[in-house]
C-alpha cells in the first residue's frame, strides 16, 4: 500500500497495538523494543483493573496480533539518537543500525516514580516498605503477598499519591491510575489473606474510569478495606520490624499513628528517559518530560513535529484501556497522514 | 538492599562542601550557659588536636534568632545583624563561617538563600548595613555548622582516639541515639550532611568512633523545644510531652547515651528527663539514673581522652558517670565540682528518681 518507512519506538501495549492496527491497514511497520521481551510494564502486572483480568491475557492478545507479515520486531534494540532531516527521521539504534523513517511513532511510555525520592517513607531503608510495582511482581511470581521475611501480613497500609500531586517532588499532576490500583491491590490482599486488614491513606479517591467507582464500593462493602483521608507524613521501623506510620485523619481531624506489617507506596507515572529525551530534543515537551500533542482535542495523536506521532503514556498518565484506544486512533491518524498527496 | 545500603544511597545525595581551614567561629547564646565546656572543646580540638586556624571576634553578637522565631525581631533587622556578622568574618580575613548554634545555622542558611533568590533584598540589606555601621556586605564562601566540621574531621579524631564508643566490659559498641536539630537539615536539606530524613552528620561520628546508632520509631520527632512550646510558659507541658514520647520510643533499644547537634535539643532532652524523673519517678534507662545526653563536642572530647569535668559534663542534669564507666574513662569523682582554680563549686544534691 505504501513504501513509506514507519518506525514505532517501544514495544509496550501502546507501540504494539499501533503497529498491529497499522499492519491490518496494510502498512509495513518496524517496532524497536529495547528489552528482549515485548509488553512493556504490563508484563510485570498481575491482574488488571477494574475487572481483575489476567494481565497476560492482554499481552498474549497483543503478541498474537503482532504475528503479521507487515510487522518487523527488532528486539533488544533501542533508539539511541534521532534527528529530523527534511521530511525524514534518521534513527541510530543501540545495535549501530541507521534507519531512515518517514513516520516515527513515539511509544516510549513511562517509568515508575522512584520511591526513594520520598525519603520520609523509608523505601529502600526499611525492609517492609514496598512499591505498588513490587506488589504486582510479587503477586505475579508468588501468587500471594508476604513481608520480605516471608511472613503473612496481618496489617497492610497503602499510601496513595506517592510522587503525584506533590509539590515537594515537583509533580503537580495526578497519575490517574494509582487510586484504582490501590483499590485493586487492597481487594487482592483481602481475597488472598482474609484475616488481614488493609488501610488506604488518600487525599481524594479519583475513580475516573468506567466501573472504577463500583470496584471502590465493592472493596468496602464486600472486602472491608479501610479508607483514611489523610497523607502519611513519615514511616519508621519499630523494634519488632514493623513499620510505624504517622498520618492525619482529616475527616476525624485527628493525628493517627499505626503499626503495620507492610507499607505499600502507590508510585506515580513519570516520563521514561526515552520519552523525555524525544520531548526535549524536538522541543515538544508538555510538562514533566512528557510529549506534547499537536492539539489536545482535535489532533491528540500528532505531535507538533511533522511525521512524528505519540501514543499512550509517552503523552502523560493513561490507563491501559485508554492507551490501547489511543494506539488504534494513532494508527488511523498515521494512515490519514500518509494518504495525503504530499506524504503518500 | 539493607538498611545501611539504603541510607548510604540517600547520604550520597546530600554531600555538602565543608571548608578545610581558616574558620570564623561564632558562639551560641544558650550553649555557653547550658553546655559551657562544649564550645571551648570545639576550639581545643580544632586548634590543639587538628592544627586548624579558628578565629573569633568579640564584637560578634546574638544572631537574634530566638527573637526572630518569637516574632519579636523582624526579618530586615535580623538580616542586617547577620550582614554585620558576615562583614566581621571578612574583616578577619576568613571565608568559612562556622556557627555553633543550629538555630543560627538555620538563620544564616535562610538569609543566604533569600539573598540568592532575591538580589534586590540583598542590595537593600547592604544599604542598611552601610547606613547603620559603615560596613560593606560580604558573604561566606562556605557555611558549615560546627557539627559539620567535627564530622569532616571524624576520621582524624578517630586516629587520635584514646577511647572508643565501646562498652569496655563487654566489648560491644555503645548504643547511641542521635538527634538532629530541626534547623540543621529540615529547612534546607541540601545544606546538611546526609539530608533531612536520615542525616549522616552525627551517625558518621558515632560509627567512626566505634558506636552503634539506634534507629527508633520516634527518631524524627521533636525534642520538645520548638521555641513556642517552651517560650510560652503555659505550653511547657506540651514540650515535656513531646520529649516523653521520644524517650518512651527509644527505651526498648536500651540506649547508652543520646547525642544532639542542637543546643535546644541537648538541653531539653537532658533537663526534661530530670523533670519527668522528678514528677513521676520514671526514667528510660535500665539503671534508673536517666540516659546521659551529650553534645557532639563532648562525645569527641571523651573519645580524645579529655577529662570529663574539663568538658563541662558536671553541668548535665542527668549524671554522665554511667556512660564514663561503660567507656572506661578515668575520672575523679571528687573533682566533679571543682573549678579550674580548684575552688569548690556548689554541689547539687544527689538525684534519686522515685515515685512518691
Amino acid at each position: 500500500m505504501s513504501n513509506k518507512k514507519i518506525v514505532v519506538i517501544g514495544g509496550g501495549p501502546g507501540g504494539l497495538e499501533t503497529a498491529n492496527a497499522l499492519a491490518r491497514l496494510g502498512y509495513s511497520v518496524e517496532v524497536l523494543e529495547k528489552e528482549e521481551v515485548l509488553g512493556g510494564h504490563i508484563r510485570h502486572w498481575y491482574k488488571l483493573f477494574p475487572n481483575l483480568k489476567d494481565a497476560d491475557e492482554v499481552i498474549d492478545f497483543l503478541k498474537e496480533r503482532a504475528k503479521n507479515p507487515n510487522i518487523t520486531i527488532s528486539m533488544g534494540e533501542a533508539m539511541s539518537e534521532m534527528t529530523k532531516n527534511g521530511n525524514t527521521f534518521e534513527i541510530k539504534t543501540s545495535k549501530g543500525r541507521d534507519i531512515t523513517a518517514d513516520v516515527v511513532i513515539a511509544a516510549t511510555g513511562f517509568e515508575a516514580f522512584k520511591a526513594e525520592r520520598k525519603e520520609e517513607f523509608g523505601y529502600s531503608v526499611y525492609n517492609n516498605v514496598f512499591t505498588s510495582v513490587e506488589i504486582e511482581e510479587m503477586l505475579r511470581s508468588k501468587g500471594t503477598v508476604t513481608t520480605r521475611e516471608g511472613k503473612v501480613p496481618q496489617t497492610v497500609a497503602i499510601v496513595h499519591c506517592v510522587g503525584s500531586r506533590d509539590e515537594k517532588v515537583g509533580n503537580f499532576y495526578c497519575s490517574r491510575v494509582c487510586c484504582i490500583c490501590g483499590v485493586k491491590q487492597a481487594i487482592e490482599i483481602r481475597k488472598l489473606l482474609p484475616d488481614s486488614q488493609v488501610f488506604n491513606y488518600y487525599m481524594d479517591m479519583r475513580m475516573t474510569g468506567q466501573y472504577f467507582e463500583e470496584l471502590y464500593r465493592e472493596s468496602q462493602e464486600k472486602w472491608g478495606v479501610h479508607y483514611i483521608r489523610g497523607r502519611v507524613s513519615e514511616a519508621s521501623q519499630t523494634i519488632d520490624g514493623m513499620i510505624q506510620i504517622k498520618a492525619e485523619d482529616t475527616l476525624l481531624a485527628k493525628p493517627v499513628i499505626k503499626k503495620v506489617d507492610m507499607l505499600i507506596l502507590m508510585v506515580a507515572i513519570e516520563a521514561s528517559p526515552s520519552t523525555a529525551q524525544i520531548a526535549k530534543q524536538f522541543d515538544i515537551e508538555y510538562d514533566y518530560g512528557f510529549i506534547r500533542s499537536r492539539d489536545r482535542h482535535n489532533e491528540d495523536q500528532y505531535t507538533p513535529v511533522d511525521g512524528m506521532f505519540a501514543v499512550g503514556t509517552a503523552k502523560g498518565p493513561q490507563t491501559l484501556k485508554e492507551t490501547l484506544a489511543d494506539a488504534r486512533a494513532t494508527a488511523e491518524q498515521v494512515a490519514e497522514y500518509l494518504k495525503t498527496s504530499s506524504n503518500e | 538492599m539493607n538498611q545501611i545500603e539504603g541510607k548510604q544511597k540517600i547520604w550520597a545525595e546530600y554531600q555538602k562542601e565543608i571548608g578545610d581551614d581558616n574558620f570564623f567561629f561564632v558562639r551560641s547564646c544558650i550553649r555557653q550557659s547550658f553546655f559551657p565546656g562544649s564550645e571551648q572543646t570545639f576550639l581545643k580540638i580544632m586548634r590543639e588536636y587538628l592544627g586548624k586556624r579558628v578565629i573569633e571576634d568579640y564584637r560578634h553578637t546574638t544572631c537574634t534568632g530566638i527573637g526572630y522565631h518569637s516574632d519579636i525581631v523582624k526579618l530586615p533587622t535580623i538580616e542586617t545583624v547577620v550582614a554585620r556578622h558576615f562583614s566581621l568574618m571578612a574583616e578577619n580575613g576568613c571565608e568559612n563561617y562556622v556557627p555553633s548554634c543550629v538555630t543560627s545555622f538555620g538563620i544564616y542558611s535562610e538569609i543566604l538563600d533569600t539573598w540568592e533568590h532575591f538580589p534586590d533584598e540583598k542590595e537593600r540589606i547592604a544599604q542598611f548595613l552601610k547606613e547603620a555601621t559603615g560596613r560593606t556586605l560580604a558573604t561566606p564562601k562556605n557555611l558549615a555548622h560546627t557539627s559539620d566540621i567535627i564530622y569532616k574531621f571524624r576520621n582524624e579524631i578517630a586516629a587520635k582516639a584514646k577511647f572508643k564508643l565501646v562498652n569496655k566490659k563487654t566489648g560491644q559498641p555503645l548504643k547511641v541515639v542521635e538527634h538532629i536539630g530541626c534547623h540543621y537539615s529540615k529547612m534546607f536539606a541540601k545544606r546538611s550532611q546526609g539530608g533531612q530524613e536520615f542525616p549522616h552528620v552525627l551517625v558518621g561520628m558515632i560509627e567512626a568512633w566505634g558506636g552503634e546508632v539506634i534507629d527508633y520509631p520516634e527518631r524524627r520527632h521533636c525534642c520538645g523545644f520548638g521555641f513556642r512550646q517552651y517560650l510560652v510558659m503555659a505550653n511547657r507541658g506540651y514540650s515535656v510531652a513531646n520529649s516523653y514520647k521520644k524517650f518512651e520510643s527509644m527505651e526498648p533499644y536500651h540506649p547508652d547515651f543520646i547525642v544532639a547537634n542542637c543546643p535546644g535539643c541537648a538541653m531539653f532532652m537532658d533537663k526534661w528527663q530530670y523533670t519527668i524523673g522528678s514528677m513521676e519517678g520514671r526514667t528510660f534507662d535500665q539503671e534508673g539514673k536517666g540516659i546521659p545526653v551529650l553534645t557532639y563536642e563532648e562525645m569527641a572530647g571523651l573519645v580524645l581522652g579529655i577529662d570529663p569535668w574539663e568538658l563541662g559534663m558536671q553541668m548535665h542534669q542527668i549524671p554522665v558517670e554511667t556512660l564514663l564507666d561503660k567507656m572506661g574513662v578515668d575520672y575523679d569523682p571528687d573533682k566533679k565540682f571543682l573549678g579550674f582554680n580548684d575552688e569548690q563549686l556548689p554541689k547539687p544534691p544527689e538525684i534519686v528518681f522515685q515515685r512518691d
